[in-house]
Parts: C-alpha cells; structure tokens; sequence
C-alpha cells in the first residue's frame, strides 16, 4: 500500500468514524483517560506474543492498520523474516499515533495564542496518558536496541 | 356541454358561459394506526427523528471527486471516454482519465493511453491515472468518492451519473418518478438514484442497498415514511450539480461556458467540434479541461455561498432560490408554522389554501 492509499483508507475509517458520531481522530485522544486500555499485539498475535497495554481507541486504529494497511504476507507467513517484519510495522504504527498526539498538544497552544492567551496553562501540558504511552514505547525501544532483536519476548 | 340560459323574472339573461375551473386540494394526512409490535413502534420513532428538518446532518468531508464524460453523438449517446479530479481540502490528490472499453477503437485506446502517459503531475504532485470505466466507479467513484463522505460535482451530473450505469429502472418510493441506476457490478455498492424537480435541477442520492428477497420485502413497515419525508443520512451522499448550484445563486440558467464566464475563472471552457469523432489529443486536453472548468466554477460558487454565513446548509441541499430563502429561515431558527401549531384546522387551511388560489386569479 502506497502513501496515497494509506491516506484514502485512514479517510474511510475517519469517515466511518464520523457517521458513528465519533468525530475526532482516528485516535481517539480525548477518550483516552476515561475508556480503560487494552493488550496489543504489536505484530498481531499470529506474527509474535509481544503486547503492550494501549488504551482502547489505539487499539482499535493500530488492528484497524494491521489488517487494513500492512502488506500481504511474504513467502514464509510464520517465518522469522516474517515475524521481525510485522512487528517492525506494528512499532511503526505505534510512533504514528504518538507523533500525531505531540502534534495535537503542539497545535492547542498555537491554537490559543491566535486568540490571544500569552500564559501557559496546564491544559496545554502533554497528557499524561500520552506521556505514559511514550515511556512505555520508548523503554521497549530501547529494550530491542539493547537486545538488538526485534521480536523480544514479552 | 348543454346550455345555461336562464329566464329572471321571464327576462332573458345574458349567456353565462360554463367553464372548467380548478381547485386546489389540501389533503390531510390519515390519523396513524397504533403500532402493534415494538418494530412498528421503532420504525415509527425512526421516522419521526428523521423527518425533523431541524435535525443536523453530518456534513460531507473535505473530499470532492469531481468529474465529466465524454459521448458518442448517436441516439444512445455511449459513454466514451472521462476526466475525474479528486481533492482534498482544494489540494489536487489524483486525477485522471477512463474510458470505455468496448466504445473505442484500439487506435483510440492507444492513443489515450499514450497521451496520459505523457502528463506530468502539476504543483500538487498528484497522482495520474487511467482506468476503465469499471474500474473508476470501483476504485474512485466509491472507494474515494463515497466511502470517504466526498462531495461528488459535476455539470448537468444526472447526465454523467447516467453514463457510468450498467442498468437501469425505475426508482421507488420516495425517488418513484425517477431512475435507479446500477454502476457496478459489486452488490456492496448502492445504486445511484435520480429525480428531475425541473429543467435545472434533481435529486440524486445513493439508494439503500436492496432487498431483493421478498419475504424480507413484506417486513417493511407499511407506515414507515414516504422516502420523500426521510431526512437524507450520510449514506445517501453528496451530490453536488454545478448547474443546479448556479442556478441557485445566480437566478440564471447556465451552460458551463456562460458560467466560466460568468464567474470569470482562470480556465475557461473550450468549445470542441470534434464531438462524435476519431479521438484526438485535442479532444482528450478538451474533456479533461472540462473537468478543472467544473471544479474552479465549483469552488467560485462554494466560496460566494460560503459568504452567506449559512452554516446549516450544504451546496448539496440547494435547488434553486428558494431553498436559500429556507436556508435562511433554518439559520434564523425560524422554525415552520405547521410545526408550531400542528393543530391548526385542516378544513381551514384546505380554505386558505383555495381562497388564495382564488385571489391570485383575480389579481392575474
């Protein structure tokens, strides 16, 4: 799937999304504190045991991803090649979802100085879900950097 | 006719002619029937938060797929060839071209193909392509155009929507009186219906998906609303007609040159005289310029609608003149005297009515 592609598909979900009356981003950032989390399969568990507790609307977006957007599967479905490429992919979704929850803290203080607010205010602190969530990714990062494998076991 | 003469006090009058008059009848709708099971009683519930012309309407996305058909010039008036442009937030994504397999020739296939192998992507950096017929309703006219809320434009577009159909009826209930067109062969996508209100403009919607078996036919609600009164919900669709739009905000019938005209945009559209003939480069650069003329009359008329502050009503929901005057009301939160005094007499409105009909002959 190419750029355009994944584009017209995250429109369809967001639109399918709309006509639910869930009208914000894929995400679903704002019911993050208040809906609870779920266990991901970063690589989908077909592909590899590793999970991560996520809050419910990411893992709704990230399987969405997995089975929507990812690539069909290579010549050995449950070989290593396989296995190291889905959670690859599954990582990559991951950051997604975290860039695109910087980005949106990053555009509400921009948003209020074009309507003239000057002080920071704690509304425009990275929320903590999110916070958590980036500790979270970044120490498994780290932990496959140090390993220097990528479907490390959970 | 037998005569009317008639004697006054043995003085004969003067001849009265007898002549056919007409009367305006209000009919008043029949009181319900109670519902007897809780599906009636859903159905009707449904109804009722549907036919609300209060109720909002999810607005379409910020996706237009925009496009325009070329024909053979016999009676059939065969599709031959099209342009398409899909944007999003004004941004050009893809454009391209398709065509009819079995109206063209093999010269003419080559030819197009060779010609939009030559075009280079504008500042944009959009994508190109060149499809069947098939597979740009597929691809494009569905899986980008509907299925991501896209407003869908073009000029005179019950025209174009008739061209990319595979079969056609007769439509049903609410759009009886129009046409149900097929555009695809995958029983997921719904049919397109349309219904000309005037020389100038229809309505178009997608369908429901149908069910063809009858036993599930004879579980609709015999009370359920004509599909007149239903509110349409995003699955009907965005249906813009440049035409219809135009006529609408300028109070003028247009074609799509008066109206490039009119709005003065950058470009112009061309007149062509090779319609019906051997496919040139020249008929090619002519369709798929029709197409940015659509699109830049779109966004003229959408930015002059746009300054009217009617946030309530989309491009979609304009017919002609008058559906801005009742843009305005809703906007205003006028809401309609019926619905404000639903129990106003029937027989006196039904008198009004006539009374008025009346007045107006005199006056005329």
């Amino acid at each position: 799937m190419d750029e355009f592609e994944r584009f017209m598909s995250r429109a369809r979900a967001q639109w399918r999304a709309k006509q639910k009356g869930k009208t914000t981003s894929l995400w679903g950032f704002e019911n993050w504190a208040s809906e609870g989390k779920g266990d991901h399969h970063i690589a989908r568990e077909k592909y590899g045991e590793a999970i991560m507790p996520v809050p419910i609307s990411m893992h709704r977006e990230l399987t969405r991803r997995q089975m929507e957007e990812h690539p069909p599967e290579g010549a050995d479905p449950i070989g290593p090649l396989e296995r190291r490429r889905r959670l690859a992919l599954g990582l990559v979704d991951m950051l997604e979802c975290l860039a695109d929850g910087l980005r949106l803290a990053g555009e509400k203080p921009a948003d209020a100085d074009g309507h003239g607010a000057r002080d920071l205010d704690e509304e425009f602190d990275i929320p903590e879900d999110l916070a958590a969530l980036i500790c979270l990714v970044s120490g498994r990062l780290m932990a496959i950097a140090l390993s220097r494998m990528l479907d490390v076991e959970e | 006719m037998p005569p009317a003469d008639r004697d006054f006090d043995g003085k004969p009058s003067d001849p009265v002619d007898q002549l056919v008059i007409q009367l305006r009848a209000y009919v008043a709708r029949g009181r319900e029937k109670p519902k007897q099971d809780a599906k009636k009683a859903t159905a009707t519930a449904r109804r009722d938060s549907i036919s609300d012309p209060d109720a909002p309407r999810t607005p379409p996305s910020e996706w237009v797929l925009i496009f325009d058909c070329e024909t053979h010039t016999t009676p059939d008036q065969r599709l031959r060839f099209g342009g398409y442009q899909l944007r999003y937030k004004g941004q050009l994504w893809e454009r391209g071209a398709f065509y009819e397999p079995k109206a063209l020739e093999e010269p003419e296939k080559t030819l197009l193909r060779q010609f939009m192998a030559k075009e280079e992507p504008g500042p944009d950096g959009e994508r190109i392509r060149l499809l069947k017929r098939s597979d740009f309703v597929e691809e494009v006219f569905y899986k980008s155009g509907f299925a991501v809320g896209a407003q869908i434009v073009g000029f005179n577009l019950p025209f174009d929507l008739s061209r990319l159909a595979i079969e056609h009826e007769s439509a049903r209930r609410g759009m009886r009186g129009g046409f149900s067109l097929r555009l695809s062969e995958e029983a997921r996508w719904p049919r397109v219906a349309v219904k000309h209100l005037s020389q100038r403009a229809a309505l178009i919607r997608f369908t429901g998906l149908r069910k063809e078996d009858k036993a599930e036919e004879e579980e609709v609600d015999p009370d359920a609303p004509h599909e007149s009164e239903e509110k349409a919900d995003p699955d009907r669709g965005y249906f813009v007609d440049v035409k219809t739009l135009a006529a609408a905000l300028t109070s003028g019938s247009h074609s799509l040159e008066s109206l490039s005209e009119l709005l003065q945009v950058p470009t112009k559209k061309e007149p062509s005289e090779e319609h019906g003939g051997p496919l040139t480069e020249d008929y090619i650069r002519y369709g798929l310029r029709d197409v940015q003329t659509t699109w830049e009359c779109f966004d003229a008329l959408a930015k002059r609608f746009a300054t009217f502050n009617l946030d309530d009503t989309g491009l979609y929901d304009l017919y002609s003149e008058a559906s801005l005057g009742k843009a305005y009301l809703k906007t205003m939160k006028i809401a309609p005297w019926r619905k404000l005094q639903p129990d106003f007499p029937p027989q006196l409105l039904g008198q009004i009515l006539s009374a008025s009909h009346g007045e107006l002959r005199v006056k005329g």
